[in-house]
């Protein structure tokens, strides 16, 4: 949600895992590593939404994508790793997603991510590593 | 590419009228140049639309083309005009988005296009018609609202043709097989296949009545993002005089040359995969 | 005056493309004329993008507009008018914004063009994922980036 008035929350901390969910087209070969990476793209907007991964489940941020159509891979890094690239990191709670937060620009929390900025959360990032077990009732752990 | 017309061109000789079945035009273009009407600034366009709004409900502004003059004696040439007011280029469309009507200070062009709603061409014998019944509906207009004559300068009809990848050529390499402008090499120690073909030929109209331009380039189709070779035949040139008969006698025979030139330069094989009569 | 007939100018942008070569007539339909087949995997990704719906990525993400498709289609066209050869076409995505982004890489050389909402266009190098430079990106400035991208290593690095 737009708000005017972005500021840091320290009681973010920095090795809190922060997830952002990927689409398909999103992901592109890294030959550097010779693994599947995300698009700098990914990262190109004014507010990035992530979720706080200690305050929710994989399981729960897949479903979420679910209900708003559409199937994610969830790539993470930690909020200090955002804030080192000049970024702040807010809470943002909503009603059926409590551990959601946004990242924004420091300097200019009404712009667009520089492509740097961007770049960079596509490179120091990961996948997350979830499993799901199978059955009707899934658990997930995060490794 | 139809061509239900006999020839009626002076300097041609006779030969009998060409139709196809399963003509690959997509788009056709009549229309006509002439010197700017300084008064038909953007509302006089506005209000033609307000006329013309029942046949063409959809406008669009685009910015306008830059005149173009088919010296006899000289290549084409591109020209640059400036005036004081901002140009524009009106678009006004139809429902099915496949007649269109361009206006500019110094253009009137009727336009069909292929589209889901119009996917079969309605043959040259009722875009002529329709392209003066617009016209002269536009004529009128210019009097009533007294913004001068137009002194027709030029004329044009152009078809553009879509060759699919796989409906008679795979590969640059076969396209030899679609153009008789291009002839497969010989020699045994003929070149590679070649990655890329571009052709533009022009050809002189007798008694400098005008040029008929045929370009061939591969393109993307953006509504279905096929690969397609652009086949575009255009023939341009000035008519007689601006009246209205003389327009469309130079219609007639630009037609003429464009239908003559597509069965030439095409060959037999496309011709029955096109159903040839 | 452009000598192209039927280009429509989006207003306002900083990009322009280079001038382009004499087509008699460019149709209406806003297919794409190709000038070497490099670009048609390009072309066709950036077609495939203008399909996208609202919220294509979960997040809200407009689906992308006709004018960020054709400056894209614009940006590809220039790149393969500069016959830097060989190389490689780049990924092509959307932006979580709703523009598109070309992105190569080429060793530990990196380049990321992105067509913005807005149309403007703005680039990205980076060696082993670190970014050097980026800014606004210009056709003037195109050829010296893609020459970056595939010419040989500076010998002067570390």
């Amino acid at each position: 949600m737009a708000r005017p008035n972005w500021a840091d929350d320290p009681s973010i901390p920095d090795e809190a895992i922060l997830w952002r969910g990927i689409v398909s087209r999103q992901i592109r070969p890294n030959p550097r590593t010779q693994t599947d990476g995300v698009s700098q793209g990914a990262f190109e907007t004014q507010e990035l939404s992530v979720n706080v991964a200690a305050e929710t489940t994989a399981a729960a941020v897949l479903a979420k994508g679910k209900r708003r159509g559409v199937e994610w891979r969830l790539w993470e890094f930690t909020a200090g790793q955002a804030r080192s690239l000049g970024l702040i990191v807010d809470r943002d709670p909503e009603s059926d997603d409590p551990s959601h937060a946004v990242i924004v620009r420091a300097d200019a929390p009404g712009l667009r991510l520089r492509g740097s900025q961007a770049k960079q959360l596509a490179e120091i990032g990961r996948w997350a590593s979830v499993s799901i077990s199978p059955g009707p009732s899934s658990t997930v752990s995060v490794g | 590419m139809p061509g239900d017309v006999a020839c009626r061109a002076e300097p041609m000789e006779h030969v009998p009228p060409v139709t196809f079945s399963r003509p690959p035009v997509v788009e056709t273009v009549l229309g006509v140049q002439f010197l700017p009407l300084r008064r038909l600034t953007a509302p006089y366009a506005g209000l033609y639309w307000g006329e013309i709004r029942q046949d063409y409900p959809t406008q669009e502004v685009k910015s306008p083309l830059a005149p173009s003059v088919e010296a006899p004696s000289a290549p084409s040439e591109t020209g640059i005009r400036f005036f004081a007011e901002p140009e524009v280029r009106c678009w006004f469309i139809d429902a099915e988005g496949a007649q269109l009507i361009q206006v500019q200070r110094d253009r009137f062009v009727r336009n069909w296009r292929k589209t889901g709603g119009a996917p079969e061409y309605p043959r040259y014998g009722w875009l002529r018609p329709a392209f003066q019944r617009d016209w002269e509906r536009f004529l009128r207009f210019l009097e009533r609202e007294d913004l001068g004559g137009p002194e027709v300068n030029q004329c044009e009809v152009t078809y553009i043709n879509h060759i699919e990848q796989g409906a008679g050529w795979q590969s640059f390499g076969d396209l030899a097989k679609v153009l008789n402008l291009v002839a497969r090499p010989e020699s045994k120690e003929s070149l590679p296949e070649p990655e890329m073909l571009v052709l533009n030929v022009r050809y002189g109209m007798p008694d400098d009545q005008g040029r008929l331009h045929v370009t061939a380039q591969p393109a993307i189709r953006r509504h279905d993002r096929k690969l397609v070779l652009q086949l575009t035949l255009m023939a341009r040139g000035r008519p007689r005089s601006p009246a209205i008969g003389d327009i469309m006698a130079w219609f007639d025979l630009g037609h003429d040359w464009i239908v003559r030139g597509f069965v030439d330069v095409t060959t037999p094989r496309m011709h029955e995969i096109w159903g040839r009569r | 005056m452009i000598a192209a007939e039927t280009s429509a100018t989006l207003t306002g942008v900083p990009y322009a493309t280079s001038p382009a070569p004499f087509i008699p007539y460019e149709g209406l339909s806003g297919d794409v004329i190709l000038e070497s087949t490099w670009a048609i995997s390009p072309i066709r990704a950036v077609l495939e993008l203008a399909s996208l719906p609202e919220n294509w990525d979960g997040y809200g993400s407009p689906s992308i507009s006709v004018e960020v498709v054709n400056q894209a289609i614009r940006l590809v066209l220039d790149v393969a008018r500069l016959g830097i050869d060989p190389l490689p076409e780049p990924f092509v995505g959307p932006t979580a914004g709703g523009g598109i982004i070309l992105e190569w890489n080429l060793g530990k050389r990196e380049l990321s063009l992105s067509v913005l909402p807005d149309g403007m266009v703005e680039h990205v190098k980076s060696d082993s994922g670190e970014p050097l430079e980026e800014g606004q990106a210009t056709w003037a400035l195109l050829r010296e980036l893609v020459s970056w991208l595939v010419g040989p290593t500076d010998p002067r690095a570390a």
